[in-house]
C-alpha cells in the first residue's frame, strides 16, 4: 500500500470509529429514554374530581326542569331514560346539553330512543344509564310538576 | 488480467473458500432460526427473515473488515483474504435480502410511496436531534454494499483506475460505522436483554481495534531510520530472516529521503528479489504472500508476477516495479529506485553462511474454516435467544370470518357486536396501512354484517375488513362511557392493527415508520402503556373532544411520550381523550 494510501485508510477508520462510537452512543441514550413501567390499570384508577361532571343533561318543559349530570366522555351518546307518563315528542319538552355543541347534539340525536327499552323505568326520577351493563349512572328527582 | 472482461476465474482455494462460506452462512441461518423458534413460537416468518438475514450481514461484513488487519497481525489469517471479494459480494446479497424484506413489511401498502416512506420515517417530521432514522442508515449501508459488489469484478477495476477504485471500496469503513449506527438505533432498541448489545459493541469495536493494532504493527516496523549506504542503497532487512520462498514486506527511505515506501523482499534457494509491495490488481500486499511455482503470488486475490522482471506470466500483462539489490554484511540492501516496468532487476545471492528462516508450513484454511463454522453458531444461538420474544397476539391472515353487528364512527370505525347483555367492540381497519372509514362510511349509525380477518391480543380485538353489507334493522346498542379519570401515562403510540396481531413486534424503534404510516392511513392510534406487574394496557387515542388524532401526531408515534387526558371504558376498551398539546415527547 503506498503511503497516501495508508494514511487515508487510517484518517477513514479512524472517522469511521468516532462516527461509530457516536451512534451507539446515541443509540444507548435513546434506549434509556424508554418510559419505565408505572403503575397503571383499571385497579388503580380512581375519579379525580368525583364532584365535577362535564357535562348535565337539563329535562325541561313548560314550568319545570330537571338535571342529571355526568361525565360521559366525548362524543358519546346519552341515554336518557324518561320515567313513565313522559313522551319525548311531547310538545314544550326538551333536552339539552349545557352548552357544549357536540354534547347538545349528541343528546338530541338519542331523542328517538326514549324512553330507554331495558332499564326498569323508575316514576318520579329521571337517570343516565348505562344500558349495555344495566347500570345506572347517575339520577335526579323529577320536580312534582314532571311526575 | 487484461483491461477487457473476463469471466471469474475459480481456483481450488477460491471453491475452499465459497464452501466454507457457504456452510457459515448456512449454519447461522438455520442456528438462529432454530434458536428463535424455540424461544418463541409465535414469531411471525417475516420478522425471522428480517432477523435472520439482518444479524448475518452484520456478522459477514464485520469479517470482511476484520480480515485485513488480522492477515497483517498474524499469517495464521492470511486465508481469510483469498476471496473475499465474494464475501463481500455474498454480504451485499443477504443485506438485501433484510432490506428488501424490511421495506416490503414496513414501507408498501400504504398511503406513501415506499421509497418516500423508507426517507421520511413513515411520513413523520420529527424533531429533537438530527438523526436519521436508523433504516435511512440502513439504505445508506445497502448502497455502498451495492456500489461494491457491482464494481468488485475486475472489469471495473481496470475501468476505474486502481485509484478510484479502491477509493471507492474505502467507503467500507463509514459505512461499517453507519451499519453500527442502524444496529444500536434499530434492532438494539427492541431487546430487553444486553447480550446483543454487548455482541455489537465488542465486534465494533474489535473491527476498529484490530485495524489501530496492524497499523502499531506497521509503525513500529517503520520507526527504525532506515539506513542508506555510500552508493544509495538502503538497508531493508537481515538476510537470515528471509524464509525460502515466503515474502516480507520492507520499508525504504525514498531517493530524496522524503518519502518512503514499501517492497517486497522473497528469497528462492540463494537467490534474493524485490518488488513493489503493491499488486498491480488491487494494491493487495505481495509482501505478505508467497512464491508459488516460481512467481510471486499475491495473498488477495492469487495474481502472479515474476519475481526478477515483476511481468505476470503470459498472456497477462500485468506488471509490478522491480528493485536491485545486494547482499552485504549479511543484511540485502535494496536501491530505492525502481526500474521500469519489465526490466530485468539486479539480484542477489545470499552468502553460503546466510540460509535463512525455516519457511512456516503452509498454512491450512480447515482450522479457519472451523473457527467461521463455530463463531457463526455460537453468534446465532446468542441473537437468537437474546431477541425479545413475541406478544401473544395473532393475526388470521387468509381466515375470514363474517360478524354482524353496530357501526360506529366515533372515534375511530368499529363494530359492535352483542355478546349476550355486553357488547363486544371491533376496530376496524382496512387492508394494508390503512383505516376503515371509507368502508363503512354509509353505514354509520347502523347494523351491517361485516367480513374479514380477525386481528387480537390480550382480550381485545379487531378486524382488517373485506367486505361490509348492510343488515336488518335491531334494537341499537348503548354504549356509555365510564369516567376513569384524568390521567397522565407514559407509553407509545402504536398503530392498532400492527400491534394488536399484525406484525410481531409491532412497537417499538424498528416499526415505527410503519405504526406512522399506518396512523398516518387512518388505523387507530393506541398509547401502549407498561404496567408494573408486566402486563401491558393499549388505550385508544382520540383528542378531547373525541375526534381522531391520526394526522396530528405522526411526529410522536413510535417514541416516548407523556400522556395527560381522561381515561373512560367503554365496554371493556379504554380510550384516553387528550389534545395533540399534551402529548408530549419524552427526552
Amino acid at each position: 500500500m503506498r503511503r497516501a494510501h495508508r494514511v487515508a485508510h487510517g484518517v477513514l477508520t479512524l472517522a469511521a470509529a468516532a462516527l461509530a462510537a457516536t451512534l451507539l452512543a446515541s443509540a444507548w441514550s435513546a434506549r434509556e429514554a424508554r418510559p419505565a413501567p408505572q403503575p397503571f390499570g383499571l385497579a388503580e384508577t380512581a375519579r379525580a374530581n368525583p364532584g365535577e361532571p362535564e357535562w348535565t343533561v337539563v329535562l325541561r318543559a313548560a314550568g319545570w326542569s330537571a338535571a342529571v349530570s355526568y361525565w360521559a366522555g366525548p362524543r358519546q351518546r346519552l341515554r336518557v331514560a324518561l320515567p313513565p307518563g313522559l313522551d319525548a315528542a311531547e310538545p314544550g319538552l326538551v333536552l339539552e346539553g349545557d352548552g357544549r355543541t357536540d354534547t347538545l347534539g349528541s343528546v338530541n340525536a338519542v331523542r328517538p330512543w326514549l324512553p330507554a327499552p331495558t332499564m326498569p323505568a323508575e316514576d318520579g326520577r329521571l337517570f343516565l344509564a348505562d344500558l349495555a351493563r344495566g347500570l345506572r349512572l347517575a339520577e335526579a328527582p323529577l320536580p312534582a310538576a314532571g311526575r | 488480467m487484461s483491461h477487457a472482461y473476463r469471466a471469474v476465474a475459480w481456483t481450488p482455494a477460491k471453491k475452499k473458500y465459497d464452501l466454507a462460506l457457504g456452510a457459515s452462512v448456512l449454519a447461522y441461518a438455520t442456528a438462529f432460526v432454530g434458536a428463535t423458534l424455540a424461544r418463541d413460537p409465535n414469531v411471525t416468518a417475516e420478522t425471522l427473515v428480517m432477523r435472520a438475514s439482518g444479524g448475518l450481514a452484520f456478522a459477514m461484513m464485520s469479517a470482511a473488515l476484520l480480515a485485513g488487519p488480522l492477515a497483517r497481525l498474524s499469517p495464521r489469517f492470511l486465508p481469510l483474504l483469498r476471496n473475499r471479494r465474494h464475501l463481500g459480494v455474498a454480504t451485499f446479497l443477504v443485506a438485501l435480502c433484510h432490506g428488501g424484506a424490511a421495506l416490503l413489511q414496513f414501507h408498501f401498502l400504504g398511503e406513501l410511496n415506499p421509497a418516500a416512506s423508507l426517507l421520511l420515517d413513515g411520513g413523520a417530521t420529527r424533531s429533537g436531534p438530527a438523526v436519521p432514522s436508523f433504516q435511512v442508515l440502513g439504505a445508506i449501508v445497502l448502497l455502498v454494499l451495492f456500489l461494491m459488489a457491482a464494481t468488485s469484478h475486475d472489469f471495473w477495476l481496470a475501468s476505474l483506475t486502481p485509484r478510484i477504485w479502491k477509493s471507492l471500496h474505502m467507503l467500507a469503513y463509514p459505512a461499517y460505522a453507519v451499519l453500527l449506527g442502524h444496529v444500536g438505533l434499530g434492532a438494539l432498541q427492541q431487546e430487553a436483554g444486553g447480550i446483543l448489545w454487548a455482541m455489537t459493541a465488542v465486534t465494533g469495536a474489535a473491527v476498529f481495534a484490530a485495524h489501530a493494532a496492524a497499523a502499531w504493527k506497521s509503525r513500529r516496523r517503520r520507526a527504525a531510520p532506515p539506513l542508506r549506504d555510500e552508493f544509495g542503497y538502503a538497508r531493508a532487512v537481515r538476510a537470515a530472516d528471509l524464509a525460502e520462498g515466503q515474502g516480507r514486506v520492507a520499508e525504504l527511505a525514498g531517493e530524496r529521503g522524503s518519502s518512503r515506501r514499501r517492497v517486497a523482499l522473497f528469497r528462492s534457494g540463494p537467490t534474493v528479489f524485490c518488488v513493489s509491495n503493491a499488486c498491480s490488481h488491487q494494491m493487495g500486499p505481495l509482501g505478505e504472500g508467497r512464491i508459488v511455482d516460481g512467481y510471486v503470488t499475491c495473498p488477495w486475490h492469487g495474481y502472479q508476477f515474476d519475481p526478477e522482471t515483476g511481468c505476470a506470466p503470459a498472456p497477462f500483462e500485468d506488471r509490478v516495479e522491480t528493485f536491485d539489490t545486494v547482499v552485504r554484511d549479511g543484511w540485502v540492501w535494496v536501491r530505492p529506485v525502481a526500474n521500469p516496468p519489465g526490466q530485468p532487476a539486479r539480484t542477489a545471492n545470499l552468502d553460503p553462511g546466510d540460509n535463512g528462516t525455516t519457511p512456516p508450513a503452509a498454512r491450512s484454511p480447515r482450522p479457519l474454516a472451523a473457527a467461521a463454522l463455530v463463531v457463526s453458531v455460537a453468534a446465532a444461538l446468542a441473537a437468537g435467544l437474546d431477541h425479545r420474544a413475541s406478544p401473544n397476539a395473532f393475526f388470521e391472515f387468509g381466515v375470514i370470518r363474517s360478524a354482524t353487528g353496530f357501526v360506529v364512527a366515533d372515534p375511530y370505525p368499529a363494530l359492535l357486536v352483542p355478546r349476550g347483555p355486553v357488547w363486544t367492540r371491533y376496530l376496524l381497519a382496512d387492508r394494508g396501512k390503512r383505516g376503515a372509514d371509507n368502508l363503512v362510511a354509509g353505514l354509520v349509525g347502523t347494523w351491517a354484517t361485516l367480513e374479514g380477518s380477525l386481528v387480537y391480543r390480550d382480550g381485545h380485538a379487531m378486524t382488517e375488513v373485506r367486505s361490509v353489507s348492510p343488515a336488518a334493522p335491531r334494537p341499537q346498542p348503548a354504549e356509555f362511557a365510564e369516567d376513569l379519570g384524568r390521567h397522565v401515562v407514559e407509553g407509545e403510540i402504536v398503530g392498532a392493527k400492527c400491534y394488536m396481531g399484525v406484525m410481531r413486534p409491532g412497537d417499538g424503534a424498528v416499526h415505527r415508520a410503519c405504526a406512522t404510516l399506518c396512523v398516518r392511513g387512518g388505523v387507530p392510534p393506541l398509547l401502549r402503556v407498561e404496567r408494573a406487574d408486566g402486563r401491558t394496557e393499549a388505550l385508544v387515542l382520540a383528542d378531547a373532544q373525541g375526534a381522531p388524532l391520526n394526522t396530528r401526531i405522526l411526529d410522536r408515534v413510535g417514541v416516548p411520550v407523556r400522556v395527560a387526558g381522561r381515561l373512560a371504558r367503554m365496554g371493556g376498551t379504554l380510550f384516553l381523550y387528550a389534545d395533540p398539546a399534551d402529548i408530549q415527547q419524552l427526552d
